[in-house]
This record gives C-alpha cells, structure tokens and sequence, in this order.
C-alpha cells in the first residue's frame, strides 16, 4: 500500500505545481505582466492549500476507506481541471476580463482545496505508526510529494509548455488526475488497473496538443493575425482596424511595439532610433536589447557605418513571428546582425569584452515585472562598462522620471527625449540641425536611401520627428511632471518603478 | 498530554515558520533573477532548487527524529535558527555568487542555486516531519496531524507571501524584506526552545 501511497504522492506534487505553473502564466498574462501576479497565485495557491489540508485532516478521522475518498477527490479535481480552459473562454466572451479574472481566483483555490486534501490522507495511506518509525515515513510520502513538485515545475514549466499550450496541458493534467483517481476507487486487480491506464493514456494521447481556448477570446476590438504561445510566454500579432494600425505586437499582453519601418508615417516612433544617427559621428558596433517584433534592429540596420549588430531576445518565439513579416524578416539573414537567444542582463554581463558604440533598449513598461533588472543603477553600471568612450545607451523610460535620475547618477549626461526616450553618455549629446540633417540623409536600407524627399516633408515622417526632438534635462523633467515627490535611483534592491511607484501606487 | 494552550503556540510557531519560509521564496527569487538571470530556464532551476532541497531536508529530518524522538522540539530550533543565520547573510551570498558563476554554463548555474538554497531548504523541509513526529506522540492518527501542521504552515506561508509581494515591497528594500524574515525564524527558535525547556521542567 505504502508503494500506492509514495506513487499518489509524486503525482500529485507533479500536478500541483504544474498547475501552479500554468495559472501563474495565465494571470500573467490576463494582469499583463504586474509584479503581483506571482504573489497572487502563491497566495490563492497556499490558502486553498491550507484549507485542503484541514478538510483531508478532517476526512481521515471521519472515513475508513481513505482509497475511494481520495479517489473520489483527485476525479472530482482532474473534471474541474479540463473545464477550466472552456470556463475561462467563456466568461472571457461573455464579461469583462476583470470578472474573468475573478472566476480564475476561485477556480485557482477550488482546484488547490481538493489537491491538498490528498496530503494528508496519502500521509495516512503511506506512513506506518506501529513501527515506531514515524517521522522517516511520514518524510518519504513527503519526499515523494516533493520531488514531484520539482517535476511539475521543470517538466511541465520547463519542457512541455514548449510543445504543449496552457489550454492543452490543463485538460491533459486533469485526465491524468481523473486516471489516477481511478486508480484509488477501483478494486486493484491486474485486469482493472491496466484498463484504466490504457483508457487514461488513449483519452490523453487524443487530446490535441495547441487548442487555444484561453486566449481566443481575449481581445474583443483587435482582430489577431498571428499568435505564438511557447514557454516563454504567449505573442500577439493584431490588427486595430478601428484606428487603422496594422501588425501590432502583444507581449503577453502587452503593447510591445509596432512591426513597422515606414519613415513617411512613423507610427511607432522610430525616429527615436534615428536620433541616434543624427547625434553619434559614425557608429561602428550596436547592441539591441529586446528585438520583439524586429522593426527597431530592422531599421539600426539602415546606419551605413554599422559593421556590427548583435541583437539579444528572450522569446525565441519572436523569430518565427519576424520570419513571417518581409519588412522586418531581413534582419535573419542579414550578415551583419547576429541574434542570441538570452537574458540581456546575463548576455552583457557574460560578453563584458565586446565593447559598444551604440546600446538600444525599448524597454516594456516601466512598471511589469522583472523589468527593473533593465533599468536599475547596477544594470546602468554594467552598460556603461559594454560602452565604447563616446557611446550612447539609449533606452524607453516608458516616461518614468526616475530612470532619469537613475541615468544620470552613472552616466555624465542623460537626456530625456520623445515619448521619454532616454539618452545617456560620457559624452555631450547635442543635436546640431545641419549636422543631423546630413547624417539622417546617408541612411540606407535595402540599397536605397532611407528617407526620399517626400518623405522628409511629411509632418507624421520620421525624418521630419527626428529633427525636431527636444532633449530634457532631469530638472526639466521634474518641472514638466510636476512631481510631487523627489525622483528617486532605481536599485535592484528598491525595484521602485514595479512596487512603490508601480502602475498602481503612482 | 498536549494541552490546547501548547497546541496554540506551537501551531503559531509553525505559522511564522511558514510565513518566513515563503518570505525568503518570494524575495530569494527576486535576488536570482537580478544575479543569473530572470529567463525561463532560471525560473526552472531555482523552483526545483528549491523543492529538491525542502525533499532532501524531509527525509533528512524524518531519520534523525526517529533516531532521537525524545530530541522533536530542539531539532526544530535548531532548524529554525539555522534558517534564520542563513536569511542573514543570503541577499550578499547571492549576489556574490551571482557575480562569480554568471559566466559558466547552465549546468554549473544550476550546480551553484542548487547549492545556494541547499542549507535552508533542506532545514525548512527538515521541519514538517520533526514537527509531525512530535505531535503525533499525542494525537497517534498521522492524517490528523499532518493535516493540522500542513494547514497552519501554508496559512502562514500564505500571508508570508501575501505580506511580501502586496507590501513590503512597496516598502522595503529586497535586502531588508529578507532580514524581517530572518527575525521571524529567530522568534519562532527562541519561543519553541522556551516551550521545550518549560516542557522539560514540568517532565521530572
């Protein structure tokens, strides 16, 4: 029995956490990346735990037969677990994401409860009282449950959400929890055990594996165009016909640029980019971080002194989005781009030798989770080490001011420019007119001159963007927002922009 | 006898224990993320890390205890402050180490979380069967018991997160989020090893 027992166990662990996994991406994504969102699910996760531990206590003084109990429980578990996908679908169709959200809360500490409730029952299947070895039993159900946990989160986080979407996995982990508490309430014989694992495995293997019932119904007012959903989290390629914008990129939800490189109507604000050509003499060496949708590596391209480009991604899956878009899909073949899957922190922090002129983040909100290993003091730190002499790193403050200040306790200068675009050098930025006209004009992209003369009288041209920039000051800055706080420097430790100055405590 | 007033407080105690367990999770991962790498992959590692050091630290903490039975309670403050000198000095470990390892591969990184989360994760899962096994002198049904101490732990483990992630951050450097976790481990120590000595006296 004690075997049975160790088995439950590790699968249960194994399904929790592969659980907790998938909520965790999910409320990423319906609270577009905050920095609660861990916390949240940790939270809903723990408290429905907790509550299942005390009713599982509860069971296995009140029933004898704790098999069928269990059983009955982890059936009841796996039936919700398929439903959740359809359950989410639709109140997305139906209601606000707010109300969907709220559904999720429940759904998260339902499905928590009855996991838990297995804990202590299998505790009491698994550990033998009367050979005065309790703790050493109790601890090997424990370790089982344990171990199975670290699969959930390496196998299922890890491995499969590469292979397998969320909406798929948690239809798959329920049938594996509807088989396995099966297996509790049928009689254990050879006969009845291998038919419900064949069943369980034939029922699992006909699931098909990329549904998309989540976030099929997400966005009501933009149609989708493409979508990529892999461990690293879930793109969108959609359309907003109202306002007329084409191919604009979601992140998890999130605004994460426009694929577009066209100069007569720059609606992404590329000459953001741009000022870089019109201020720095001749850049040799260029460093992106974060390529997304690939229109800003795309358009760094068109600097005529650049030899070098390498440009580093987290998502892999924004390749295969960049591959199906002519405008920007040059940039993987072009010999002087090298792409590098990575942490852009890890990768600067690791190739602390290739030393260069220009740095480019268009950072996310300034608020989402993680992002203040981009834009601390220390990451500055490491920046400026990746800088040649006169080299600029230019980054989107997303129009936090204390990224500003944060610039300017590292760098000698920083400046403030369209949108919040933040310059910053050892050396003086100034945008001199008849200078920035000349360097704008030797752009070139695909052999062509990147600005025709049409182009460069449009008011909605980049060209014309460019050139009349105004690059801020932090005092400037200050007095513009008319801050009633002082701005303070972003640390890896004070995570400011995602907690007390967050989207939420602004 | 375990009397109701013992049962409280010791149930407070290992509610604490659980707040300051999640505290560290909450905070340890932050740390990680800024010195290896916040990429799926790292999140991967320091999960399991984690996991596989609270698994090794049961098993650990379940042979010891039915070696010494008579030893449940100063196990567990050895356990508790031991946590705590670890939560001390771990923000400084983990940047250090961050600093050193950042350049090898993903094995060696995975070597070193590992290794970095070992010693309190395996003292934190070490806690749950000391625990068990001490109640369980009183209460002989293992469900009961360890549905009880599961459930008070999460509860704690809840709020530690809750408390962590809703407002200390908002408050707080990372730094010192994780020393206010060490307190708690502190407490928990000195107040169970109270308990026992009390326990002890009342005894002969």
């Amino acid at each position: 029995m004690k075997y049975f027992a160790w088995s439950i166990s590790l699968l249960v662990g194994l399904m929790s956490l592969g659980q907790e996994m998938l909520w965790f991406r999910v409320f990423s994504f319906i609270l577009g990346g905050q920095p609660f969102a861990f916390a949240l699910v940790l939270v809903l996760f723990l408290l429905g735990i907790a509550y299942g531990a005390g009713r599982g206590k509860m069971m296995c003084t009140r029933y004898s037969n704790l098999f069928f109990v269990g059983g009955i429980v982890l059936t009841i578990a796996g039936f919700t677990d398929i439903m959740i996908p359809f359950i989410i679908q639709f109140t997305l169709q139906e209601n606000s994401i707010l109300f969907s959200f709220f559904i999720c809360c429940i759904l998260i500490f339902i499905l928590a409860t009855l996991m838990a409730i297995l804990f202590p029952i299998v505790h009491h299947l698994g550990t033998n009282i009367a050979n005065g070895k309790i703790g050493s039993s109790v601890s090997k159900v424990y370790f089982f449950n344990i171990i199975g946990s670290t699969l959930g989160s390496l196998l299922i986080g890890g491995v499969l959400l590469d292979y397998i979407s969320i909406s798929s996995m948690f239809i798959i982990t329920g049938m594996v929890c509807v088989t396995l508490g099966s297996l509790m309430i049928i009689k254990k014989t050879a006969v009845s055990v291998t038919t419900v694992v064949i069943l369980g495995s034939i029922c699992i293997g006909l699931v098909d594996k990329h549904t998309n019932y989540i976030f099929a119904n997400t966005f009501k007012n933009l149609s989708v165009n493409n979508y990529v959903e892999n461990r690293y989290g879930v793109i969108h390629i959609v359309n907003d016909d109202k306002k007329g914008r084409k191919n604009i990129v979601l992140g998890n939800n999130v605004y994460d640029g426009i694929i577009s490189i066209n100069p007569d109507d720059d609606i992404n604000d590329l000459n953001r980019l741009y000022l870089l050509a019109a201020v720095h003499p001749s850049p040799k060496k260029a460093l992106v971080i974060g390529v997304s949708g690939g229109a800003w590596t795309r358009a760094l391209s068109s600097f005529p002194t650049l030899q070098t480009i390498d440009a580093i991604e987290i998502n892999k899956g924004y390749l295969d989005i960049i591959k199906q878009h002519p405008e920007v899909s040059p940039i993987l073949n072009d010999p002087k781009i090298n792409i590098y899957i990575d942490d852009g922190r890890r990768w600067l922090k690791r190739n602390c030798d290739k030393k260069y002129d220009l740095i480019v983040m268009n950072t996310t909100y300034h608020w989402r989770s993680g992002v203040t290993n981009l834009l601390s003091q220390e990451m500055m730190e490491i920046v400026k080490n990746s800088l040649n002499p006169n080299g600029i790193l230019a980054f989107n403050s997303t129009r936090s001011p204390d990224t500003l200040k944060t610039a300017q306790s590292v760098f000698k200068y920083a400046y403030w420019g369209t949108l919040g675009f933040i310059y910053a050098s050892d050396s003086m930025i100034k945008l001199d007119e008849v200078v920035a006209e000349a360097n704008l004009n030797k752009l070139i992209l695909d052999g062509k001159p990147l600005f025709s003369e049409e182009s460069k009288q449009r008011e909605s041209g980049a060209y014309k963007k460019t050139l009349i920039t105004k690059l801020l000051n932090l005092g400037e800055v200050e007095k513009l927002y008319n801050l009633d706080r002082d701005t303070e420097i972003i640390t890896d430790s004070n995570m400011i922009t995602e907690y007390k100055y967050g989207l939420w405590n602004k | 006898m375990l009397s109701k007033k013992r049962l409280l407080l010791l149930s407070i105690l290992f509610f604490i224990s659980g707040m300051s367990g999640l505290t560290y999770q909450v905070a340890w991962q932050r740390a990680l993320y800024s010195a290896f790498g916040s990429d799926v992959d790292s999140v991967a590692i320091i999960v399991s890390a984690f996991m596989l050091g609270l698994g090794l630290g049961a098993l650990a903490g379940g042979k010891v205890v039915d070696k010494y039975p008579d030893k449940a309670l100063e196990f567990f403050c050895f356990s508790e402050f031991g946590i705590g000198l670890f939560g001390l000095i771990s923000y400084q470990l983990i940047l250090f180490f961050g600093d050193i390892f950042i350049v090898y591969n993903l094995l060696i990184v995975a070597i070193v979380n590992f290794l970095l989360v070992l010693v309190p994760a395996v003292l934190m899962g070490a806690t749950l069967p000391i625990l068990i096994t001490y109640i369980a002198q009183f209460w002989k049904n293992i469900g009961q018991t360890t549905g009880h101490l599961y459930a008070i732990n999460t509860c704690g483990a809840a709020i530690g997160a809750a408390l962590t992630g809703f407002i200390l951050f908002n408050y707080f450097e990372l730094n010192v989020v994780i020393i206010f976790a060490a307190i708690g481990n502190f407490i928990v120590s000195i107040l169970a090893y109270l308990f026992f000595k009390k326990a002890q006296i009342e005894k002969s």
